[in-house]
């Protein structure tokens, strides 16, 4: 009797130190895993704000100006007028009947939408 | 042992009749016993061991870990600028820097030759030299770029490596350099925004050791780059065209205080921050002081009409010059007749305002002009600002005379913010650098004038677009009005006839005011020989520029029929 509780007991211990060991070697691959992902993290996150300088240069109002000026004439490009902008209320009420064939694809995906939002 | 003699004594204590039968009982439980001590002295062991088993088990490898944690950076980092629709001003770029450790160099030839092989712009000489040497660290070079690094550890030279370090990147160039100021090598704050960044605590932060490279949240800016963009444009073509040697200029929202743009041209890279050193280059928005001149003349009116002791419709002898002790003061365009306060403010008669400004009162106009915010130190988030300056004793004849913007000198910023407490209902805001609601922006205002007195202001400065020498700041749609100020520089301690200093302080739309416009030129030239040189004719086509470019920005709607008020009736009703 003594002596299965003993090989039991012997039995369990090993059994405990193995997943001990077992769970010892799974965490530290975990960290290890964290760790070089967090490197990762760090990596993208540098080349991220790298990015974001590139494009916040790229997209600086003097670059884009000057683009702009040096292809106005192909583009037909010119500064905005302030008699150019006016609101939507004072443009007058499209004739009802008269819809162009470029048109009817617009207001086909119009009607869409509008039925999906209900 | 100790437990040995104890036991004896017990034993011998026990009856002796009863020792045949008790002995073996006896000494049953003597071994019962002996065997539950060393059990327990076995659990305690085992439970020792298996406590730090357990421990061992949950501790990770601590070097394993600590080989793949990044390596600090040695420039400290910074957090991002952005402007407030969140464009970038300033950011951090992580860059490499090449060290090498001599002492573990095993041959200077080979390194000097690798190296040199992706570096050519390497001192081979020098370089050998330092690698011969015992030194412990050198650098061999600060910030290459990321292909170079890659070449570099593809060669595996030993005894050289990489250091992370943090630059400070500004996209716009010098866009907004006198806002956001610069950094050193060291990437301290030491101008500008970058300087009040510093001041919040991130020096102190620094100073204890925290190179903190992550978690740091963007200082958002009430600047909007666009605006700021279109502003320094403007004024570098105005700086071109009129010939000028310099060029400033403020667009700020008169509402909440906050600035939207403000450029000083020449201006400097803060890419290159040397260029900042060179003199010419100071930000005279808000450091640099001067007489505004006739732009004065808006303060001298809101207080004439303030004070209730001067209406409208009243007029004033301008027929003559007006002389005090040895001074003559004369007008510019002089009409030669008596005028009214808009025939004074639209054909900016020197001696109309400087009769306005006695009849007030010295005190008064002192008080008026303090509470504007025009004698005393600007104070905003950027350190540089330049205190005003203002006549010791103030006598009749300097009283007289700042009432037309001569004999006090202020910055163009703190001009603006004035400006701003006559047409935005007459609250004095003061200026800010970082977005303020209109809540918080009402917090810290005060009034200064009354509503009817900023309206009045807004119908006087309207109307010196109309139909006085602010023309050609008209831009259609947008309503500008303001006021032109033709300043005589002073040279060799006398006023120059022919060196100029032309502003043009305006708002727009004038029937609500929402933003700001100031431009001052330094020594601008006429564009065409013949023509004069005056504010009309070179700042106020710059504002008008200016606006014609910011408003569609900041979302105002041009609008083609001007709005019709009761103050401006009034006014037109007192010009012949």
């Amino acid at each position: 009797m003594i002596r299965w509780i003993q090989i039991g007991s012997i039995a369990a211990v090993a059994v405990a130190a193995l997943l001990v060991f077992q769970l010892k070697y799974r965490a530290e691959a975990v960290s290890e895993r964290v760790a070089k992902l967090q490197k990762q993290v760090d990596a993208e996150n540098e080349a991220n704000s790298l990015l974001k300088a590139e494009w916040s240069y790229l997209i600086q109002p003097s670059r884009i100006q000057a683009l702009v000026e040096r292809h106005k004439e192909r583009l037909q490009l010119q500064p905005m007028d302030p008699e150019q902008i006016t609101h939507l209320d004072t443009i007058p009420a499209r004739p009802v009947g008269l819809v162009s064939a470029d048109n009817a694809p617009l207001s086909a995906n119009g009607r869409n939408t509008n039925g999906g939002g209900q | 042992m100790t437990i040995q003699p104890d036991m004896s004594a017990w034993r011998h204590m026990a009856p002796d009749g009863r020792r045949s039968s008790v002995l073996p009982s006896q000494s049953d439980a003597q071994g019962r016993w002996r065997i539950g001590f060393a059990m327990a002295g076995f659990a305690l062991l085992y439970g020792v061991l298996a406590i730090r088993l357990v421990t061992l088990g949950i501790e990770a490898d601590a070097r394993k870990v600590a080989s793949l944690a990044p390596v600090d950076a040695v420039a400290a980092a910074r957090p991002d600028i952005v402007d407030r629709n969140g464009e970038i001003l300033a950011t951090d770029i992580k860059t490499a820097s090449l060290f090498a450790e001599p002492r573990r160099i095993i041959d200077p030839d080979e390194a000097v030759e690798k190296l040199t092989s992706v570096l050519p712009g390497l001192d081979a000489q020098k370089v050998r030299r330092q690698l011969a040497s015992e030194a412990g660290f050198i650098w061999l070079k600060r910030e290459i770029t990321p292909r170079q690094r890659r070449a570099i550890h593809n060669l595996g030279i030993p005894g050289v490596g990489f250091m992370a370090e943090n630059r400070r990147f500004y996209p716009g160039g010098s866009t907004a350099s006198h806002i956001l100021g610069h950094v050193n090598v060291d990437n301290e704050g030491i101008a500008g925004i970058e300087n009040f960044i510093d001041g919040l605590g991130l020096a102190d932060l620094h100073e204890a050791g925290f190179a903190l490279d992550r978690g740091l949240e963007p200082v958002q800016l009430s600047v909007d780059l666009r605006v700021q963009h279109a502003l320094r444009d403007e004024l570098a073509r105005a700086l071109e065209r009129y010939t000028a040697i310099a060029a400033v200029g403020v667009v700020m929202d008169v509402h909440t205080g906050e600035v939207l743009g403000m450029s000083s041209l020449p201006d400097y890279d803060p890419n290159k921050p040397a260029g900042s050193l060179d003199k010419d280059r100071l930000n005279r928005a808000s450091v640099g002081v001067y007489e505004m001149g006739s732009t004065f003349k808006m303060f001298t009116t809101a207080m004439a009409l303030d004070s209730g002791q001067i209406a409208m419709t009243d007029s004033f002898d301008a027929t003559k010059p007006l002389r005090v002790s040895s001074f003559t003061i004369s007008d510019f365009h002089g009409k030669g007749r008596w005028l009214t306060v808009p025939e004074i403010f639209i054909y900016s008669s020197n001696i109309g305002t400087a009769r306005m400004a006695l009849q007030v009162g010295i005190e008064e106009q002192k008080a008026f002009l303090g509470k504007l915010g025009l004698l005393s130190t600007l104070k905003t988030e950027l350190p540089e600002t330049g205190s005003p300056i203002s006549p010791a004793k103030w006598s009749k004849l300097s009283s007289m005379t700042i009432s037309f913007g001569h004999g006090i000198s202020v910055s163009p910023l703190q001009t603006a913010v004035a400006a701003a407490a006559l047409v935005n209902g007459g609250y004095y805001v003061p200026p800010t650098f970082m977005p303020r609601s209109q809540r918080a922006a009402a917090e810290k205002s005060h009034r200064v004038v009354k509503t009817e007195t900023s309206d009045a202001m807004r119908s006087l400065m309207r109307l010196n677009v109309q139909k006085g020498s602010g023309r050609r700041a008209d831009v259609p749609g947008y309503f500008v009005g303001g006021k032109t100020g033709t300043a005589e520089k002073v040279v060799n301690g006398r006023y120059s006839s022919n060196k100029r200093r032309n502003a043009f302080v305006s708002a727009f739309p004038m029937d609500d005011p929402r933003y700001l416009v100031l431009v001052l030129l330094d020594e601008p030239n006429p564009e065409k020989p013949g023509i004069s040189a005056t504010a009309g004719r070179n700042a106020a086509p710059t504002v008008a520029g200016i606006v014609r470019r910011i408003a569609p920005m900041l979302g105002i709607q041009p609008r083609l029929d001007e709005p019709e008020n009761a103050m401006t009736a009034t006014a037109v009703a007192a010009i012949q």
